[in-house]
């Protein structure tokens, strides 16, 4: 679904990605950990096609993003580390132009902002404007407006923060569904137990560069995610 | 704790000068110094400059004949007025809409201090758009007066004066649309209205001081004689110019007074009207079959809805329009007085009245400039448009249709006006409203161009890129001086060519212009959209 071959993106000298590759299959949900600082949002910014790269090759369901950054586009959905949405519309109004863009359909779209509004329990405030919504509610507003042009893949940074405990728990079921039903999910998170507990596969990034990948298994082996990062962290320093 | 609020204002406001937000980078050394005389030549060459030529004339009459405060009171008045239409619009989003206001305000710091701060930069503004007046004023002053202690001195306390009074005024509407939009749902529009009818009362008052000191001059000798009634206000204030000691004390107390009211009214409400999330009650959600739209009227509803949302957007871009129909509205009624005025000023020049119709179009049209600060304005929601599967072209176009919705129908209208009002011929007539749309047309993909070109996503008050930001400076001017330009031309080539061709020229240029702009829109435009 999701390849990355040798990904090189620099700023001025220093390289924030330096020659990543990672491959995200069908179904699967891919956690992307590392510090602050280590290349996860620059990462995540040039596979959506938000940020030009230097230097390799991404592709999404066998399109590149750079040969055709559009086609790309309508197979995914991102959600940013920070929300920020249109504050002068109401929810509805946003929901409706993503729907638009996307090109869903006056009967589906109205199913699906149903279906996800009443889930995140934020039905009886898509009327009013975002201005007037919380972190949390911009979020779930975020995730409603990802899910509902149903994409093949989702790439999120810290999609759980700003979510209530209720908010996270439906979101992981949706991660999970999606990626049942053969989609794939790419995300970033600093929130290791939650990374350890909902990924198929996760990567650690440091400096720029990949320093570990695989499998759940394969990378924490009969350890915890959580004292194998800092282990990894460790031994860098 | 203020010098580092005054900084942080400061550096905001002057950012642009020392980074690129483009790159991304700080400017070298000698594109920062480009960047400063170019914006120094705009303003002190081009507005200041024609000031500089009314205050020349005006000083080189009054001052030698001892009547300098009539010299003082007219130029005070351009500068009070340019000083208002450079800050009115802003002072209420500067003021209690700038985004790092709940961050302050959570600081250690007295609102008294954040407010400062703000009206600080409310006072830059006022001063570079008095200042392109009050300069040439006061320098004008110093050739054509006797030197003395009052005579330096006086004009100089008259700059701060006149500028602190034009902040008060400015600052005192941007108080009375905050507390209104506490109030009410529509905030935006009613802020408009409100803002509307502020500057509809001062312009009154302005025209009515304006013909006030018209009459003074019409009886000069009069004056000279005696000085009562009405013309004593207007001697004592001119007065103060001049550096006469009771003037100075007494205008000096008037607007300390009157800073200290509102700056007390200001500072006691301050927290109350930031923290208040306007006075709306939950708005109830009813679902809705909602149409589905395509993908350039969704992008069109969504800027269209962006342009609306915003008091500050709409005053600032949107103005012309109200004033376009307002003035299609007068000539209707009252077109014969002004057609009299206006042949027989331009007796000779009857043949091409049509192109200084056209260039005079130009030059109302570009007070609407929406797109100019259109892409600075995407701010931190950029990603959103980035990351959706759009054409960028789509994005600028509906950017560029803000523009054609709100400026042709009334540039239409207004020019349809001019034509039927000053007996313009038929075929005359529909040149000037073709050339009106394709001057349109230009001033949308111009802005839309110099906002490209001169980006600024981090801002923490819309009035920073809508009013403060040096591409909606140039879009304006721009259009100005392609305005006089074309009206120039038309007097050049009067008893050359005749005004059909030379509409007829002007037409073409102006298509090759659009051609070429959209050509690095669609092009280069597009790339640099995208890279923000």
């Amino acid at each position: 679904m999701l390849n990355i071959k040798n990904l090189t993106k620099s700023y001025g000298e220093k390289k924030a990605v330096d020659d990543l590759s990672l491959e995200i299959k069908n179904g699967e949900i891919y956690g992307f950990i590392g510090h602050n600082g280590a290349g996860k949002t620059t990462t995540i910014k040039s596979v959506v096609g938000i940020l030009d790269f230097d230097e390799g090759t991404i592709t999404i369901d066998n399109t590149d993003i750079k040969d055709n950054p559009i086609e790309c586009k309508r197979k995914i959905a991102y959600i940013p580390d920070n929300p920020d949405l249109y504050d002068y519309m109401s929810g509805i109004k946003y929901l409706n132009f993503v729907c638009d863009i996307y090109g869903i359909s006056a009967q589906d779209r109205a199913e699906r902002i149903r279906k996800y509004a009443d889930l995140f329990e934020l039905t009886q405030d898509l009327a009013q404007p975002i201005s007037a919504y919380s972190h949390g509610m911009k979020q779930k507003l975020a995730i409603i407006s990802a899910w509902v042009h149903e994409p093949k893949l989702i790439i999120m940074d810290e999609p759980f923060v700003g979510l209530d405990p209720k908010a996270a728990h439906i979101l992981k079921q949706m991660m999970r569904e999606l990626c049942d039903n053969g989609g794939a999910i790419f995300f970033s998170t600093h929130v290791l137990e939650v990374a350890e507990k909902l990924c198929d596969k996760v990567a650690i990034i440091k400096a720029g560069k990949l320093i570990k990948s695989g499998t759940m298994d394969e990378v924490k082996g009969d350890a915890s995610l959580e004292s194998v990062f800092l282990e990894l962290e460790e031994v860098d320093a | 704790m203020l010098k580092a609020l005054l900084r942080k204002q400061l550096l905001e406001i002057y950012r642009s000068f020392f980074y690129d937000y483009k790159k991304n980078k700080v400017r070298s050394r000698a594109n920062m110094i480009a960047f400063i005389i170019f914006y120094v030549v705009l303003m002190v060459g081009i507005l200041g400059g024609s000031f500089s030529a009314l205050a020349y004339g005006l000083a080189s009459a009054f001052v030698p004949a001892g009547l300098g405060w009539l010299y003082f009171d007219i130029m005070l008045l351009i500068a009070i007025v340019l000083g208002i239409f450079g800050t009115v619009f802003n002072t209420y989003s500067s003021l209690y809409l700038a985004t790092d206001n709940d961050l302050l305000l959570s600081m250690p710091i007295p609102p008294r201090s954040i407010l400062l701060a703000r009206l600080l930069g409310v006072y830059m503004m006022d001063l570079l758009f008095s200042g392109v007046v009050l300069i040439p004023t006061v320098i004008m002053y110093y050739i054509f007066a006797p030197v003395s202690f009052a005579t330096i001195a006086g004009p100089i306390i008259m700059v701060v004066l006149v500028t602190v009074f034009v902040m008060v005024l400015s600052v005192a509407l941007g108080w009375v649309i905050a507390k209104a939009s506490t109030k009410f749902k529509n905030k935006s529009f009613i802020s408009v209205l409100v803002a509307l009818l502020g500057i509809g009362v001062y312009y009154v008052v302005y025209f009515k001081a304006f013909n006030a000191i018209e009459a003074m001059m019409m009886n000069m000798q009069d004056i000279s004689i005696e000085i009562t009634g009405f013309t004593k206000v207007f001697y004592f204030i001119g007065s103060a110019g001049e550096g006469k000691l009771i003037p100075v004390i007494g205008m000096t107390a008037v607007i300390a007074a009157l800073t200290a009211v509102v700056l007390t009214v200001l500072s006691r409400s301050f927290i109350k009207i930031v923290t208040t999330k306007t006075g709306n009650a939950k708005i109830e959600y009813r679902e809705k079959t909602a149409k589905a739209n395509s993908v350039r009227a969704a992008i069109l509803k969504k800027e269209l809805a962006r342009f609306t949302s915003s008091s500050t957007y709409m005053l600032n871009c949107g103005l012309g329009s109200v004033l376009m129909v307002l003035a299609a509205a007068m000539l209707v009624i009252k077109g014969k007085v002004f057609s009299e005025a206006l042949l027989s000023t331009f007796g000779g020049m009857n043949g091409v009245l049509s192109v200084m119709l056209a260039g005079a179009m130009v030059f109302i049209m570009s007070m609407n400039d929406s797109t100019a600060c259109s892409v600075s304005l995407e701010g931190k929601d950029i990603w959103i448009y980035q990351s959706m599967p759009i054409a960028t072209s789509d994005v600028l176009w509906g950017k560029f249709m803000v523009h054609i919705v709100i400026t042709l129908v009334p540039g239409l209208l207004l020019a349809f006006a001019l034509c039927v009002t000053f007996g313009i011929t038929a075929l005359q007539t529909v040149l000037v409203l073709l050339f009106t749309a394709i001057a349109c047309v230009f001033g949308g993909a111009f802005g839309l161009m110099i906002n490209l070109k001169k980006p600024n996503q981090n801002w923490t008050s819309e009035a920073m890129v809508v009013k403060q930001s040096f591409g909606v400076m140039i879009a304006m001017f721009g259009g100005w001086l392609f305005g006089m330009v074309v009206i120039v031309s038309g007097i050049l080539l009067a008893k050359t060519i005749s005004a059909t061709l030379i509409l007829v020229l002007w037409s073409i240029v102006t298509i090759i212009l659009d051609v070429l702009l959209f050509c690095w829109l669609k092009t280069k435009g597009c790339r640099i959209f995208q890279s923000l």
